[in-house]
């Protein structure tokens, strides 16, 4: 319990997202209704802190289907283990976000 | 409302924010970090603009949140590109506002079209800047006669409210000054302006030429139209842009010689004169008492006050010569000497901080100026000569301090403070702040009691302690 990292709500919706397959920070954005001033800079704690990992996608990728490269987002274990934590916290996480949905790339 | 969506919805635009967003970025973060926006915005399609605002939002927490570079405060801030950007934004701003605030445009020293030397306002005792009407008919004739030995010309006008016909069946309510024919050429305005020669006898109207701009659209073609003011038609003879400060705004004049001997003697108006040649009363600020015979065997004291407004150029220098002599009693450095060796740096480096020193300057300048019309004009106060003086000491102080808090080889601000010494052994060992350049020049050493044997003092250090400080190249 005491190395457990309390999210605020917005954090533990965008670690949802992530976890239901949004994860593009735009369809976290679209999925959330959150803007981009806040989704982003969260993106960017939540990396801080250990609970994701970005990368950018295979430029060969974004050149088959004719679009620019994007970064996109996975949870850590530590992430995995937070999200838990949340959806405890916040019982109504999964059903605003369900973790059947998974976004086509 | 289309235009401004298209404006908004502009990809140059959304660019336009991302770029400036990613100026807040660190260095290091900023290609990725621009890369990552710019791919994003592919795919937006809706609030393309509100999706780019928010990029500010991120750029601030990225610079929050980057661990600190160099040892200190982000080094593009103390910058002397920074500094001079600064400035000539500052200067831009306040010159802007200069031109466009009408109470600081008039002080320009171009802005009176005008001849103001030898002109007067008369009022009645103690009222000569009244803003209603103080003078009568009578008194302004008596005026004419009794002082046709000082003034050259009188001319009186009377504001009324008039509805001015504007276009076909629309009329507007202007103020409209009834006035003697030679009011114009009191204020020496070109002949072309007026037009009144050409129908010696006719009513005529001059428009102003702001009324003429928002009654009349700036319509190249107005001369010589007949318009109905008050239900009489007069011609309109032409417009003038008349940057004289009245006591009552006025949108046009109209004259009737006609009407204007109809007036009843006790009508009150207001008076111009011009003073004839050489008068010793045409001097900035005065105002001066004359007493007239009325005609009647009684005598009308009126106050006389000149137009003429001080030269605010010749303040302006007066007020820098005045600053640079206060300068050195207004700071605590010591002018006669600089903490650094001239000999340790090169020509190139030393002739660089000179030309930083004389960039600084005449921007500041420009600030001082420019700032104090603006807020002699937002608070209707006259603080021109006293705020002149009081912004050039503090301009001048600013400058020769920042001048000094700078590495004199690249000429960044110092940081780190540091303290050495203690301040209970304050005269057996040197006490002070100790102030580093990040990219390892030297070290700045500030006594914390300035004295004739303790001023500021720069240690120079060798290149060999550059790689102590930052990585990057000197």
């Amino acid at each position: 319990m005491a190395g457990e990292v309390k999210l605020s709500h917005t954090a533990a919706l965008i670690l949802q997202a992530i976890d239901a397959g949004y994860i593009y920070g735009f369809s976290l954005m679209e999925t959330t209704g959150l803007p981009s001033g806040t989704v982003y800079p969260a993106l960017r704690r939540l990396e801080r802190d250990d609970l994701i990992r970005s990368q950018w996608e295979r430029e060969s990728i974004a050149e088959a289907e004719l679009r620019p490269q994007r970064k996109y987002y996975k949870l850590t274990r530590a992430g995995k283990v937070t999200l838990e934590a949340s959806r405890k916290r916040y019982p109504l996480l999964a059903k605003l976000i369900s973790s059947d949905e998974v976004e086509k790339a | 409302m289309r235009w401004p969506c298209r404006w908004l919805d502009s990809e140059t635009l959304h660019l336009a924010i991302l770029w400036f967003a990613a100026l807040l970025i660190p260095g290091e973060q900023r290609a990725e970090w621009l890369a990552e926006w710019r791919s994003e915005l592919w795919y937006v399609r809706r609030n393309r603009c509100a999706f780019c605002l928010g990029a500010i939002q991120d750029a601030v927490w990225v610079r929050r949140n980057t661990p600190e570079i160099d040892g200190g405060k982000d080094v593009r801030l103390g910058s002397p590109v920074t500094c001079i950007l600064l400035l000539s934004v500052l200067a831009a701003f306040s010159a802007f506002f200069a031109f466009r605030l009408p109470g600081a445009r008039e002080l320009m020293p171009w802005s009176s079209n005008v001849d103001e030397q030898n002109l007067v306002t008369i009022g009645s005792a103690g009222r000569s800047a009244a803003r209603s009407p103080t003078v009568t008919v009578a008194g302004y004739r008596s005026l004419k006669v009794g002082l046709k030995d000082v003034l050259r010309e009188t001319a009186f006008y009377r504001p009324i409210r008039a509805r001015v016909e504007i276009a076909r069946q629309q009329t507007a309510e202007l103020s409209v000054a009834l006035t003697t024919r030679n009011v114009f050429d009191l204020l020496n305005l070109p002949e072309p302006v007026t037009n009144l020669a050409r129908r010696p006898e006719a009513p005529a109207l001059i428009l102003d030429q702001a009324a003429w701009r928002k009654y009349y659209n700036s319509d190249p073609h107005i001369a010589g139209r007949v318009l109905v003011v008050g239900g009489s038609k007069v011609f309109v003879a032409g417009v003038v842009p008349l940057s004289l400060r009245l006591p009552v705004s006025v949108d046009a004049w109209l004259v009737n010689d006609a009407q204007q001997a109809e007036l009843h003697p006790q009508t009150k108006g207001f008076v111009f004169a011009r003073l004839r040649p050489a008068s010793t009363f045409a001097k900035p600020g005065l105002r001066w008492h004359v007493s007239v015979p009325d005609g009647q065997g009684g005598s009308d004291r009126f106050e006389c006050a000149s137009v003429a407004r001080v030269d605010l150029l010749f303040a302006h220098l007066l007020m820098i010569f005045v600053a640079l002599l206060i300068l050195p009693v207004a700071t605590s450095l010591e002018l006669g000497e600089y903490p650094c060796n001239p000999h340790a740096a090169s020509l190139t480096i030393r002739l660089r901080r000179w030309v930083f020193l004389a960039v600084k300057i005449p921007l500041l300048m420009v600030v001082v100026f420019c700032g104090i019309l603006d807020l002699g004009a937002l608070t209707s106060m006259p603080i021109q000569p006293h705020g002149l003086l009081f912004g050039y000491v503090l301009a001048f102080r600013w400058a020769l301090s920042d001048q000094r808090k700078r590495c004199p080889i690249c000429l960044r601000l110092v940081t780190n403070p540091a303290r050495i010494g203690s301040s209970s052994n304050t005269f057996l060992e040197w006490y002070g702040t100790e102030l580093m350049c990040t990219r390892g020049h030297g070290l700045l050493h500030v006594p914390e009691i300035p004295a004739t044997y303790s001023t500021q003092r720069w240690l120079d250090l060798d290149p060999s302690w550059a790689s102590l400080f930052s990585s990057r190249k000197v």
